[in-house]
């Protein structure tokens, strides 16, 4: 895009106005809404006017601001959502309204963080100054694969892309903290909540709108997609052909969350016999589960670290993650050698990425903050990390040019 | 015409008889690969047309360790040996084996297996049941795919490298479990390591699998003289001299997330572990022959190590560590370590040892295991050659 066209491109009104979830102002008399973590279960609707129960994640999705120019990132942006259904906002809005509002989150659970942000967001959008009460119970069955869905930018995703993801480990893993050390429940305002969470948010969304928009650049330019699509897709099991399937055809999108590219970074250091396993596991597994591949010294069967040894944490997603790097042209498969590894093109980009500070000090500092390891100073920091590192990747897309 | 060809005698005759098929009233007994689930016998209640048994209850891996130990390294035939089942249930078992109609079904919906190698186990022991016991008569299997069961003679219920592998190892567990448990027993710690914390932070299943590990282990100062323990088959394995040298190469990263494994999953089976660069994400690998040996499982030895004190739990750390005994146990082994080719021998894609190559293997054995021996023989003087 031209710097003409940059200029007519109202960048602040298209920021302030992207992601309001506009509603109505019908007022219901107060009663108790309560909110849950995670997706309602199968053939239960996540707005429950009955019982006044909702499921923000099933209400609304996380959405990117990618019509930004070029020449304006990187920059940072806050999270932002928009409904999933429209028509759907008033009803949801007048039943919030008035309302004593419980936020139910497991403890333990894995993805209570992505959970508290859907409510922190969806309430604050109707009233900021509404009471939550953040209570711990039980949270009813997660479904991983509607879960998942919502880690990438929602306008590339396809509904029912993944198969379920059952983890017997994720309750084992420390989640970002929702409660203090000392309380098993709190009370905030919907303001107040949405803020203690923002730094960790506009990290994630500040890297996976620049991403979308240079990042996506860097790989479609230099690599070229995988012409053995056909022969990956008959090779491995129907379970995870349906995954993979996805993510060769819709791929570009996974490859926006940091942890595609910190996989990326250690495909790049893997030795030749973990190469031969990853290749092995990919075409064996049944279940992404049983997807666990170790590369480098910082990737050892699919946990990752924080700073410090002990702060692991299960990555989840690297079955589609990998797929999605296969379908861009970074990684191919070798049949005749039973190998997975980067291609020509895939290792130049990764030494171009490897000039842009590594990835993995990024995911350190979120892994730690998941862990409740982070302090905020460091999370504010990451911002300064962002910028930095798309600068540098938007030198190496000019000298491509050159 | 017609009057004519009509044997009336004959038509007369077979009206006279009351004709049956024996076979029809025969009682069929039914295999089925897997173990119980716990809380079942191995036979399984409430089958009333034939009785069920789980193959891998019946039967089990047999070290012969016994011979005297200068007739040791030689290469056994195989054999297995009943798992712990009571003389009557044997009893009952082989009658119902040399009377009844055999049926080996993995199809059953109780059957219980987690993967290929499992299946393959199993197929084994009931090879091994039938023919052992019947000889080479018609078993009906039943198979994924296949919509009715298929007869095949007993002994080709496995292939010929099915029958090598077992050759294979049978030949290793029987040589390690006499001449390197001597090794092994040499360098054990006098007492045992002090787990309490660590068996609290595991999962029920795993706290099960440690505790039949100590029942098991022996910490006094016995030696080669020792009677037979099942227990020692875990270390007789050679995925355990594998895990040890690997062990021995592993990183701080790839300790800590073992650490993690063991604490966090259900059972040890499901532990995931990556030692070096030749156990990996629990396949074996070795980029130069291109072999990648999927799920071994590696979660089970490591605790054994862990019972066995060669390994230690550091549960501040959040690691785990080899101790002193297992660091001199890895030196005394070392000598071995580029020798040890035993998984050379094994293919691939279904972990098979090719026929053909079987005689190598064997050779391979007796060579391995003498070289063995003169280093037991310097850690543990032999009493009959020294007196």
């Amino acid at each position: 895009m031209s710097s003409m066209e940059t200029e007519k491109f109202d960048l602040g009104a298209y920021l302030n106005d992207f992601g309001r979830l506009k509603t109505e102002e019908p007022i219901h008399p107060r009663k108790r809404t309560i909110l849950r973590a995670g997706m309602p279960p199968s053939g239960q609707s996540a707005f429950d006017e009955g019982t006044r129960t909702l499921y923000p994640e099933g209400l609304i999705i996380a959405t990117f601001p990618t019509k930004i120019p070029p020449e304006a990132l990187p920059m940072i942006v806050g999270p932002s959502f928009r409904w999933r259904r429209p028509g759907i906002g008033h009803r949801v809005a007048a039943l919030l309204r008035g309302s004593e509002i419980d936020f139910i989150a497991d403890p333990d659970d894995h993805e209570a963080a992505w959970s508290a942000i859907h409510a922190a967001y969806l309430i604050n959008e109707v009233d900021p100054n509404a009471m939550i009460s953040i209570r711990a119970g039980r949270s009813t069955a997660r479904d991983p694969r509607q879960t998942a869905q919502q880690r990438v930018e929602p306008s590339r995703q396809i509904p029912g892309r993944r198969a379920a993801f059952p983890d017997p480990f994720s309750r084992s893993y420390p989640s970002y903290p929702l409660y203090q050390d000392d309380e098993a429940s709190r009370v905030v305002t919907a303001e107040e909540w949405l803020a203690e969470q923002t730094n960790l948010d506009r990290a994630h969304w500040s890297y996976v709108t620049n991403f979308l928009v240079l990042g996506l650049g860097l790989f479609t330019r230099i690599c070229k997609p995988a012409d053995n699509t056909g022969q990956i897709l008959d090779a491995v099991a129907p379970s995870i052909a349906k995954i993979i399937k996805n993510e060769l055809l819709n791929g570009l999108s996974e490859l926006a969350h940091p942890a595609a590219m910190q996989r990326f970074a250690e495909l790049a250091e893997s030795t030749e016999a973990q190469r031969l396993v990853l290749f092995d596991q990919f075409f064996n597994a049944k279940k992404p589960e049983d997807f666990r591949p170790t590369l480098g010294d910082g990737f050892i069967c699919g946990s990752s670290f924080g700073t410090d040894l002990d702060v692991i944490r299960r990555a989840r997603y690297s079955l589609p993650m990998l797929s999605a790097l296969i379908g861009v042209g970074a990684v191919q498969v070798d049949f005749d050698r039973r190998i997975i590894e980067l291609t020509p093109e895939g290792r130049r980009v990764a030494d171009i990425l490897a000039n842009c500070l590594d990835i993995r000090e990024y995911q350190t500092v979120i892994i730690d903050c998941l862990a409740g390891r982070a302090k905020e100073s460091r999370l504010e920091a990451l911002e300064g990390w962002i910028i930095r590192h798309f600068e540098l990747l938007k030198l190496e897309l000019a000298k491509l040019d050159v | 015409m017609t009057d004519e060809a009509f044997d009336l005698e004959a038509y007369l005759a077979s009206n006279q008889k009351l004709e049956f098929d024996p076979e029809l009233a025969r009682e069929t007994i039914t295999f089925i690969p897997g173990d119980p689930p716990p809380g079942f016998n191995p036979t399984l209640a409430g089958e009333r047309e034939a009785k069920v048994f789980y193959v891998n209850a019946i039967l089990d891996s047999a070290s012969l360790n016994e011979a005297p130990y200068e007739m040791y390294p030689f290469i056994p035939p195989t054999i297995l040996r009943w798992r712990g089942i009571s003389a009557r249930k044997r009893a009952d078992i082989a009658s119902r084996l040399l009377n009844s109609r055999i049926v080996y079904d993995e199809t059953h919906p109780r059957a219980t297996i987690d993967t290929n190698r499992d299946l393959a186990w199993s197929r084994v022991l009931i090879w091994y049941l039938v023919t052992t016991i019947a000889g080479n008569v018609p078993v009906e299997v039943r198979r994924d795919g296949d919509h009715v069961g298929t007869t095949v003679m007993a002994d080709d219920l496995i292939r010929a490298s099915d029958k090598a592998v077992m050759s294979l190892r049978n030949s290793f567990m029987t040589n390690f479990g006499a001449i390197g448990m001597r090794i092994v027993q040499a360098h054990m710690p006098t007492q045992r390591p002090d787990l309490e914390a660590f068996t609290a932070s595991v999962t029920p299943g795993v706290r099960k699998f440690i505790r039949d590990c100590s029942g098991w282990s022996s910490f006094a100062a016995e030696t080669s003289e020792r009677p037979f323990k099942s227990f020692d088959l875990w270390v007789s394995h050679a995925s355990w001299l594998k895990i040890l040298f690997a062990f021995g190469k592993s990183t701080e990263p790839q300790r800590s997330v073992l650490f993690h494994e063991l604490t966090k999953a259900e059972r040890h089976e499901k532990i995931v572990a990556t030692l070096g660069d030749s156990v990996v994400s629990d396949t074996f690998v070795h980029p130069d022959r291109g072999q990648v040996l999927r799920n071994r499982e590696c979660g089970g030895f490591i605790l054994e190590m862990i019972v066995r004190g060669f390994v230690a739990v550091d549960m501040e750390a959040k690691t785990l560590r080899l101790t002193d005994e297992g660091h001199s146990l890895i030196a005394a082994f070392s000598p071995l370590e580029e020798s040890f080719r035993y998984w050379e021998f094994i293919d691939r894609d279904d972990d098979t040892v090719d026929p053909d190559r079987l005689p190598s293997a064997h050779a391979w054995i007796i060579e391995f295991f003498t070289a063995m021996k003169k280093i037991a023989d310097e850690v543990v003087p032999n009493k009959d050659a020294t007196e």
